[in-house]
């Protein structure tokens, strides 16, 4: 399981993580291009304000599952860091919450994504387009599609991995990995 | 309603992240509706997010994550340093100077907080400031950010309510000064009382040397604001023009080491924006079916129906937020209460900028109140300044805020005014 998450977090570090940049890089050059061609020449591209929305969006999309490793998705934690403060047996009782939190996001999530392949479907079958017509609807669905389904997969690896620190077996290159990432940002 | 409430409290208090929570406790509801397909959690995620007008979020954090990478911070801080170093607590009035500077290119408080305590808290205790007064310092005045405008929660709130988002930016400016300057006052009574000596006198040699230097980032609010109130841009490209303004300013002053960092920069910009797009689909599914179910207007009736006068709801209302800040990051705050809290206030005849305004204002203090005050946990983080001290140091300037506060409530004016006298509706 060790080998699958290092291989999982090469793909979100070297393929998403840089293709999502470069998405938000390339969007934010566009507005500017965009800005810049309807003040000074009055020109104006009719697909760039759906471009920019989608594309950007499509990023932040496919950094869902980076936030969500990072644990940076937004919570209430006054529940699990009470009980850690108690004492070694209310600690884990915190644990117990946090991986119940967990388990939950991961099923609610998997339910979402078994609700979004019809919608992508239907975009498919309608051929339904975003309102300047230049982009089919489908590819920007997909991509929240696919950001959901990264997520998943990311917080499959955190219940696995707090059920064994739960049952007292060390995580050396997974809580590393945490730490580095906790650094990073 | 009920089930959906308690639904939505049970999965908060487990820790659940709160766009889950709120997705779930909607899903809910929506699995046991007859006439409602469940495949409406995912479409109405989509179409919530889908605006243009949101992208001025990714755009102007990115804006100002570029902007810090150029290393302007620490010369703001010398120009501010300058030109109100020779104040009695000098150094504290030029670190609030300095954040002030800063949250009109950032909207992003924590960021300012840490980024401010690396820099301003070594030289406040080489200059012998207690820490519990420079670490209380920094983690209140990075709050300022989130006023001052480009403001993401001010966005966020204009964005969920359909309040002008220009009119919120330039209602934010007169609260946000006050508060600097309540800042300022205590750290100036307190540096009197504890007899801070003073760091140089004014030179105006060395206020004009430090000025060529920040020119260029002052640039940037002008720029900004220059452009939403001439009419040249709408938020979003404000932002754009914001980030164009980082870039251009960035590659001239630190060239291809520029260019190097500005994927792992968009990186960084893409963390917070990812949190923040994930809650606001969440709030949209929420919203979906609270339209659906017509409950905003039964909320909006049974409130009505008690009798609250406007000033009796903003009072009750500030009480939940000053409770919920404690506890809650900003930004959840605005998008757990907004949804239905709005419509009665719309109802009540609350002007939605001034509503926006005391809202964030809260936010600004909840950054520092105790146990999810995320500006305590920045500056403690990054200066080594125990957390206990720094929140002590917070309590005088936590009163100045709170007396903002209620300014603002009173006297309406101080957020419309300027809005209402630089913004001309087009139609």
């Amino acid at each position: 399981m060790e080998k699958a998450y290092a291989a999982w977090r090469a793909f979100q570090d070297r393929l998403l993580a840089p293709a999502a940049a470069l998405l938000l890089v390339g969007c934010t050059l566009l507005a500017l291009l965009e800005v810049g061609r309807r003040y000074l020449l009055g020109l104006s591209f009719e697909w760039q304000q759906d471009a920019v929305t989608f594309f950007t969006l499509s990023g932040v999309f496919l950094y869902f599952s980076l936030c969500q490793r990072r644990d940076a998705h937004l919570t209430v934690s006054v529940l699990p860091e009470l009980l850690a403060a108690l004492g070694p047996r209310a600690r884990r009782a915190a644990e117990i919450v946090r991986l119940l939190a967990v388990a939950f996001s991961a099923a609610f999530m998997a339910a979402v994504i078994w609700w979004g392949i019809p919608e992508v479907e239907d975009a498919i079958n309608y051929e339904s387009r975003t309102e300047s017509l230049a982009f089919p609807m489908w590819a920007f669905l997909g991509a929240l599609l696919a950001g959901f389904v990264f997520m998943a997969v990311t917080m499959v690896f955190q219940l696995y991995f707090g059920v064994q620190r739960l049952r007292g077996r060390s995580t050396p290159s997974e809580e590393r990995a945490h730490e580095a990432d906790k650094a990073a940002h | 309603m009920l089930i959906v409430g308690a639904v939505l409290f049970v999965l908060l208090v487990l820790a659940v992240p709160i766009g889950i929570a709120l997705s779930a406790a909607a899903a809910a509801y929506i699995m046991v509706d007859p006439l409602l397909e469940p495949t409406v959690v995912f479409r109405a995620f989509f179409s919530f997010i889908g605006r243009y007008s949101l992208m001025a979020i990714p755009l102007f954090i990115f804006a100002g994550f570029l902007m810090e990478r150029t290393g302007l911070v620490s010369q703001l801080f010398r120009f501010a340093d300058s030109l109100a170093g020779w104040m009695p607590g000098g150094f504290g009035v030029a670190t609030v100077v300095a954040c002030v500077m800063f949250g009109s290119i950032s909207g992003s408080s924590v960021a300012m907080a840490a980024a401010m305590s690396v820099i301003a808290i070594p030289e406040m205790r080489s200059r012998g400031y207690p820490d519990w007064l420079s670490g209380g310092l920094v983690a209140t005045a990075g709050g300022i950010a989130i006023l001052i405008p480009p403001s993401i929660p001010l966005l966020i709130y204009g964005i969920v309510t359909e309040t002008s988002i220009v009119d919120l930016f330039f209602a934010g400016i007169i609260p946000g000064l006050l508060l600097a300057l309540g800042n300022i006052t205590s750290v100036i009574l307190i540096a009197l009382y504890l007899e801070l000596p003073r760091s140089s006198r004014f030179d105006a040699r060395r206020l004009w040397r430090e000025s060529k230097g920040a020119l260029p980032a002052l640039g940037m609010p002008v720029v900004i604001l220059g452009g939403l109130y001439g009419g040249v841009f709408t938020p979003t490209e404000a932002a754009a023009a914001a980030c164009g303004y980082a870039l251009i300013y960035g590659f001239g002053s630190r060239r291809m080491q520029f260019v190097r960092q500005l994927l792992p920069t968009a990186m960084r910009a893409l963390n917070l924006t990812g949190v923040i797009v994930f809650l606001i689909g969440s709030v949209g599914v929420f919203q979906f079916l609270a339209a659906n179910m017509y409950w905003p207007q039964k909320i909006t009736e049974v409130i009505v129906g008690w009798g609250l006068t406007p000033l009796g709801f903003i009072f009750a209302f500030m009480g939940v937020l000053l409770i919920l800040g404690m506890f809650v990051d900003g930004i959840a705050m605005i998008l757990l209460t907004v949804p239905v809290v709005f419509p009665v206030a719309y109802a009540l005849k609350i002007d939605p900028v001034h509503l926006g305004i005391m809202l964030v204002l809260n936010v600004e203090m909840g950054v520092v109140t105790p146990p999810v005050g995320l500006n305590l946990f920045a500056v403690s983080g990054t200066s080594s300044i125990p957390l206990p001290q720094v929140l002590k140091g917070t309590i005088p300037f936590f009163l100045g805020d709170l007396t903002v506060l209620l300014l603002v409530i009173f006297f309406p004016a101080l957020a419309t005014w300027l809005p209402d006298l630089l913004v001309k509706p087009i139609f």
